[in-house]
């Protein structure tokens, strides 16, 4: 009866995510009607089912600890599915070495540098970041004040993740971004850009990695470089405003701007508008949506530098015009 | 509803002072992931790690490095948080625990179906790459918990065709899971598998 019991057990997962075969499933219903105390503890499963579930695609710490503790315990299948992933996926394998440094067994080191060792000769597709990883829908309870705001708040929220930096060098170097006290007069990277009107949009590689583009653009992506990791994440409780205020100096040529454009797929196009503090149009330009990524920024130049005022970015999905504006309010 | 017999703090073998000792070890760790965060974020964070490492100890045994677990378990739960809040927002950090009952029978459930259904998931993408089925993407964002919603965002589709694949991917993998094809053996209901 025992064994009923525990196959029950072994059962609720593939029942939860709606795998398990059509005759197991009517076995497994069955009994869960017959027997009071499975029913319950599927009925514990069903509530929470989200929540126990990481949803992440990575592996539980509980997991891996009993991979290097007590594999015995896991099915072969299992042990393959984990060595697998483990062999694919980075992040595991540094949380899996932090595991293993707990414990001070030469077997367990062995099994993490046999791991490694496997991994060094057959890098796999590791999925993305745990942080980056969508999350589980969560109850509605938990999202109802951050919906309140309604359309209001969800520019401010986006609001909230743009970034304004300011480039001090006239000229990107590969050196990063130091203040610089030089008296010359700013260029462009290219230096035959017409001030304040071109308006070009090139895939651009990091300014440390191949030099600007020839012509200078108004408005252009860029990868983020290391600088961007404290930037991107704003302040907690920092008031959520649709202004973005920036102070420059006289010889600023190059904002970067941390976008957040209205949700669209990534094979549609977002139009970038942005007008200067005197109305007239600095760049119009249609950008893929996966340039809005999370790893990348728009750089913003004024060959001549910035004049102060109020600039107005708009971005806008091409499909239904749906947008988001933002005022950029530079002060010299 | 029967309520689970609750466990007393020693049946994780941990004393009160290491579990201080831990306590301490998780809120620095936290502190420093998450410091921009609240206070109530910070404390919840730190429950949770010090839940996790509980909950490891008894299912894992005690290690040799007590403070070197728990500073990986605090790293993972503060992931958990950036994770959710990239996407919510603010407002969603404070978990509610107020259903799920701290004692070892409940979390252990928790945590066996969280390995469970990680597993099956994993299984289950895996299936479909090394067959090269049109559906992986689909297992895959599915599988990793992405709601349907934010697929059809991403694929350009719409919500009830996505639906509609899913459930034949389920029906497909069901059936394969029945015919007890290669790949997935020991899944519940594969030929002479558990059942």
């Amino acid at each position: 009866m025992t064994d009923v019991h525990a196959w029950f057990r072994s059962c609720v997962p593939a029942h939860l995510l709606e795998v398990l075969p059509d005759s197991e499933s009517a076995r497994f219903l069955e009994h869960a009607r017959e027997c009071a105390e499975c029913a319950s503890l599927l009925k514990q499963a069903e509530k929470h089912f989200p929540e126990p579930w990481s949803g992440t695609a990575h592996l539980p710490l509980t997991l891996l600890g009993r991979w290097l503790n007590a594999s015995e315990s896991l099915s072969a299948p299992d042990r393959e599915t984990i060595e697998a992933h483990l062999v694919a996926c980075d992040e595991c394998r540094t949380d899996l070495a932090s595991l293993a440094d707990a414990w001070d067994r030469g077997e367990i080191r062995a099994r993490v540098a046999e791991i490694e060792s496997r991994a060094t000769r057959s890098p796999g597709v590791a999925p993305p970041s745990r942080a980056a990883r969508p999350p589980i829908p969560l109850p509605r309870s938990r999202t109802r004040d951050w919906f309140t705001g309604g359309f209001i708040g969800a520019l401010a929220t986006a609001a909230s993740f743009a970034i304004v930096w300011p480039m001090l060098h006239p000229t990107p170097s590969p050196s990063g971004h130091e203040t610089t006290a030089s008296g010359e007069a700013p260029t462009s990277p290219g230096g035959t850009a017409t001030p304040g009107a071109a308006t070009t949009t090139a895939p651009v590689t990091p300014p440390n990695v191949a030099p600007a583009p020839a012509a200078a653009p108004v408005l252009r992506s860029t990868p983020v470089t290391e600088f961007t990791s404290d930037l991107v994440r704003a302040p907690d409780g920092a008031p959520r405003k649709t202004v973005l205020d920036v102070k420059v100096t006289a010889h600023d040529t190059e904002l970067y701007l941390k976008l957040e454009p209205p949700d669209a797929p990534d094979n549609e196009a977002i139009r970038v508008t942005i007008a200067g503090p005197d109305g007239s149009p600095l760049a119009d330009e249609r950008l893929p949506r996966s340039d809005f990524n999370g790893d990348r920024m728009f750089v913003f130049t004024q060959a001549k530098g910035f004049h102060a005022g109020v600039y107005r970015i708009m971005l806008a999905r091409t499909r239904d015009a749906k947008s988001v504006t933002y005022s950029l309010r530079i002060r010299a | 509803m029967e309520i689970p017999e609750l466990t007393a703090p020693d049946a994780y073998v941990l004393s009160s002072e290491q579990l201080r000792e831990i306590r301490e070890v998780i809120l620095r760790s936290v502190r420093f992931q998450l410091q921009s965060s609240s206070p109530e974020v910070i404390e919840d964070t730190t429950y949770d790690a010090v839940l996790g490492v509980l909950v490891f100890v008894r299912r894992n045994g005690l290690p040799d490095r007590l403070d070197k677990l728990a500073t990986t378990i605090a790293r993972n739960k503060c992931r958990d948080v950036m994770r959710r809040r990239k996407v919510w927002g603010h407002a969603v950090d404070v978990t509610e625990y107020a259903d799920v009952v701290a004692d070892a029978h409940a979390l252990d459930w928790l945590v066996e179906l969280e390995e469970g259904t990680t597993l099956i998931a994993a299984r289950a993408a895996e299936y479909y790459r090394r067959h090269k089925a049109p559906c992986v993407e689909l297992t895959v964002a599915v599988m990793m918990g992405k709601d349907f919603k934010e697929l059809a965002a991403e694929t350009n589709q719409s919500h009830d065709k996505l639906r509609q694949r899913w459930v034949r991917c389920k029906a497909r993998l069901k059936a394969a899971i029945a015919r007890g094809e290669p790949g997935l053996e020991g899944m519940p209901g594969w030929k002479g598998g558990v059942a």
